[in-house]
């Protein structure tokens, strides 16, 4: 008896339906995680003051930047979690391989760093409004954003959220390749930051690699770049998981 | 259909498929017996493509199962400890597994959830280990799969539900043949199902045949320790047990002529038909062995 | 912001993540439809207060028209010019001053005593030969900025009054500027084609005030200020 071919991508797209309705606790934990960036980012994040005789000013800065931050360590832990074996185990209670479960994650990660950059959008605006409503200043400053600036700042933070996924996919993987790496990843990495701080060095190999994307001012090259690095990370961690049982 | 060919599967030492060698013709329902940790459901993930061989070749549908999307597509595989996610409502893993499987009988799924009182609202993780059970087995039958395998599929379900179970499962199989594999512990409760037997021990093939064959098989012959040990020299032996009073009994291959038959009526020893479940049981039996052990022990 | 605040923050994203991950809390808490109910209503929230965010009166809110980088150099420049300027007297000729109030007051007599309790108002006195019986008093400042935004207006004038002949300068009110600014985020400017990324300046710079008086020509001057034709 022959089979009828199963095609992969309709497998994808299939598992990709599930993992919307299965991953969900994953948009909750986006959700508080935003509330909390919102909350803490109305102590303001920074500012400034001084003054003569006659004058004195005091300012405070606000912006998203604390949401940021929490999105992207969201992005990255949950693209650990999505590698853990319950996870995967998940993907095989119904039609899958590994390489279909692989495409259907990260299918699922660049879904979620949309939700991601356009939620952050949106709650920056709430907090510009819970900004201008809770302070009574005289003045208060927003930065309009013009609509290419908004445009090219959402793909921005989706693409750092996806950047941030394939981060984490990838350690994630290497985690379930061999558990060594719990210990060997943060080791390497305050052991560059050590190293620098001990050698006076102003560059450690992390900022450098940081370099790269935040310093680029060309959309277009950014755009290739994260997309090159999200590329070789996910392929690696799909090289990796060939060496995972599919499932016990 | 299913092909195993001198499979071998190694854990760390353990040896828990010892080249295995079998097949499963199409359309069938197969038993599979076997003691605990005789490597059945090493087989059947095997089998599933969940893991892979460590020697040997598989085949399903004709292809290798491991990491195969088209025998993933064809074939279910119910065991209990399945994963499925906690977040997805039953109801809403019905759909989800309607999605996948393109036989899926969700008419099939909601009469059973219903009859089994299930509750669609309910998670997976809420339910007693019996109640998880009788979800994959509901699962495990509305895919339709044309490669069906239950491992052990009734365990934790009170008596009644197994029976209903079963009975669901041969209507259902009448009603859409396909090839079903059933592990168990209990043969007599699945014996009415079955067609043919495959029984394991030690990661290996000990039987394979019909149940009707099976019926045939063996004989117990009883009678004076003396007039059995005479008698015996010859046949092969499965098991061997004496009684406190001089009498002892044999299970051996119903292989007998008509003059075997006669001079063991002669030394006075009676023959007596056994169960298939308690053959399974003498024939799996750990602490003797094979043929050997019996006789270095005398 | 308190520790304890930060710690109780933290723990709640560690409860946000764990509830995610699985399996630690009961899945029945914020699972199934509940969920996506809830995560709904919550892009619904969003999405009003994103849209209101840019609806709602702005009262007294300045938007974001900075001074540049060129304007306030140039302001600066000015600044450091304008003192020579004023004191040679060619006050009408200096760039970058602009008149506030000014006050004329009718005076007898050929004295006038000057007191000025104002600590940063320089005091200027020019003697006009056409002026008779009165002294004309200006306030001048320059520009004055925080964080590039063009604060000149905030900055009220000295009262001035004159009692017989002393003309007394009040020291002007306490300006208290607080300035909330809702900032771009970082990816917002990261393409900006200016460079907005990098060089940023955040100027301060109070300005400078002037009282300048002008005098009858034959008047004697007396007290704080500096004539500055003599």
């Amino acid at each position: 008896m022959s089979l009828p071919k199963t095609s992969l991508w309709d497998i994808v797209k299939k598992q990709f339906r599930f993992k919307l309705k299965s991953y969900r606790g994953m948009f909750t934990s986006l959700m508080m995680l935003q509330i909390i960036g919102i909350l803490f980012s109305l102590g303001g994040e920074g500012g400034g003051g001084g003054g003569s005789d006659s004058f004195s000013y005091e300012m405070k800065y606000y912006s998203g930047s604390f949401i940021l931050a929490f999105l992207m360590i969201w992005a990255f832990l949950s693209a650990i979690i999505v590698t853990t074996q319950a996870y995967r185990f998940d993907d095989y209670a119904f039609v899958a391989n590994r390489m279909s479960s692989n495409l259907a994650n990260i299918l699922f990660l660049g879904w979620a760093s949309i939700i991601g950059g356009v939620t952050f959008l949106l709650a920056s605006q709430s907090l510009k409004l819970s900004v201008l409503i809770l302070q009574e200043q005289d003045y208060i400053v927003s930065q309009r954003l013009s609509m290419l600036q908004m445009a090219e700042g959402l793909v921005g933070i989706i693409l750092y959220l996806f950047l941030f996924t394939a981060l984490g996919y990838l350690v994630g993987m290497l985690v379930q390749r061999n558990k060594i790496f719990i210990i060997l990843l943060p080791a390497l990495l305050f052991g560059s930051l050590f190293i620098s701080v001990f050698f006076a060095n102003e560059s450690t190999l992390l900022i450098d690699v940081g370099r790269i994307f935040v310093k680029e001012t060309s959309f277009l090259l950014f755009l290739l770049k994260v997309l090159f690095a999200s590329t070789v990370a996910f392929g690696s961690a799909i090289f990796l998981s060939d060496n995972l049982e599919v499932r016990k | 259909m299913l092909k195993f060919n001198k499979v071998t599967k190694i854990y760390g030492k353990k040896k828990v498929l010892d080249e295995l060698t079998f097949s499963i013709g199409e359309n069938k329902i197969t038993g599979l017996i076997g003691r605990n940790g005789a490597g059945k459901t090493t087989m059947l993930q095997i089998a599933a493509g969940f893991i892979r061989e460590s020697s040997g070749e598989v085949r399903v549908f004709g292809e290798s199962p491991f990491n195969n999307l088209s025998v993933s597509a064809n074939m279910v595989m119910v065991d209990n400890d399945m994963n499925l996610p906690a977040s997805l409502s039953l109801d809403e893993l019905l759909d989800s597994a309607a999605s996948f499987y393109p036989n899926w009988d969700m008419k099939l799924a909601r009469n059973l959830m219903s009859y089994f009182r299930l509750d669609l609202k309910q998670h997976h993780t809420g339910l007693s280990k019996g109640m998880k059970n009788t979800f994959h087995a509901i699962l495990g039958l509305a895919s339709r799969c044309p490669l069906t395998i239950f491992d052990e599929p009734t365990n934790g379900m009170d008596a009644g539900v197994r029976k209903d179970f079963y009975r669901a499962l041969l209507k259902d199989y009448l009603a859409n043949p396909r090839t079903i594999i059933i592990s168990s512990h209990h043969l007599n409760e699945v014996e009415d199902l079955l067609e043919d037997i495959l029984v394991l021990k030690d990661g290996r093939q000990l039987l394979h045949m019909t149940v009707e064959d099976m019926r045939e098989y063996a004989v117990i012959v009883s009678g004076r320790d003396d007039m059995l040990n005479d008698w015996l020299s010859g046949h092969e032996l499965f098991h061997r047990n004496s009684t406190d009073f001089g009498k002892s009994y044999a299970l051996i291959r119903n292989n007998l002529s008509e003059g075997q038959i006669t001079s063991a009526m002669n030394k006075g020893l009676k023959f007596s038909t056994i169960s298939n479940e308690d053959l399974c049981l003498y024939l799996t039996s750990q602490e003797k062995g094979g043929i050997d052990d019996v006789f270095t022990k005398n | 912001m308190s520790l304890i605040i930060l710690l109780f923050i933290l723990l709640l994203a560690f409860i946000g993540l764990a509830n995610f991950s699985g399996r630690f809390t009961s899945p029945r808490f914020l699972s199934g439809s509940s969920t996506t109910k809830m995560f709904t209503v919550y892009i619904i929230v969003l999405l009003c207060t994103a849209s209101l965010s840019f609806v709602v009166p702005k009262g007294e809110s300045y938007q974001g028209d900075y001074l540049t980088e060129q304007e306030m150099l140039q302001n600066e420049r000015l600044n450091s010019d304008i003192y020579s300027i004023v004191e040679s007297g060619k006050i009408e000729e200096a760039n970058g001053l602009s008149k506030k109030k000014s006050w004329e007051f009718p005076i007898e007599g050929e004295e006038l005593n000057i007191e000025s309790k104002s600590s940063n108002a320089m005091v200027f006195i020019e003697k006009v030969k056409s002026i008779e019986d009165k002294i004309e008093v200006t306030h001048y400042s320059t520009f004055s900025y925080v964080d590039n935004i063009d604060i000149t207006d905030r900055f009220t004038s000295p009262e001035v009054e004159l009692i017989e002949t002393t003309l007394k300068i009040l020291p002007q009110d306490h300006v208290n500027i607080q300035l909330v600014k809702y900032t771009k985020a970082f990816p917002f400017t990261q393409f900006a084609e200016d460079g907005e990324q990098f060089n940023r300046r955040n100027g301060m710079m109070q300005g400078l005030d002037f009282i300048y008086i002008k005098v009858p020509g034959k008047m004697e001057v007396s007290g704080e200020g500096y004539v500055v034709n003599e």
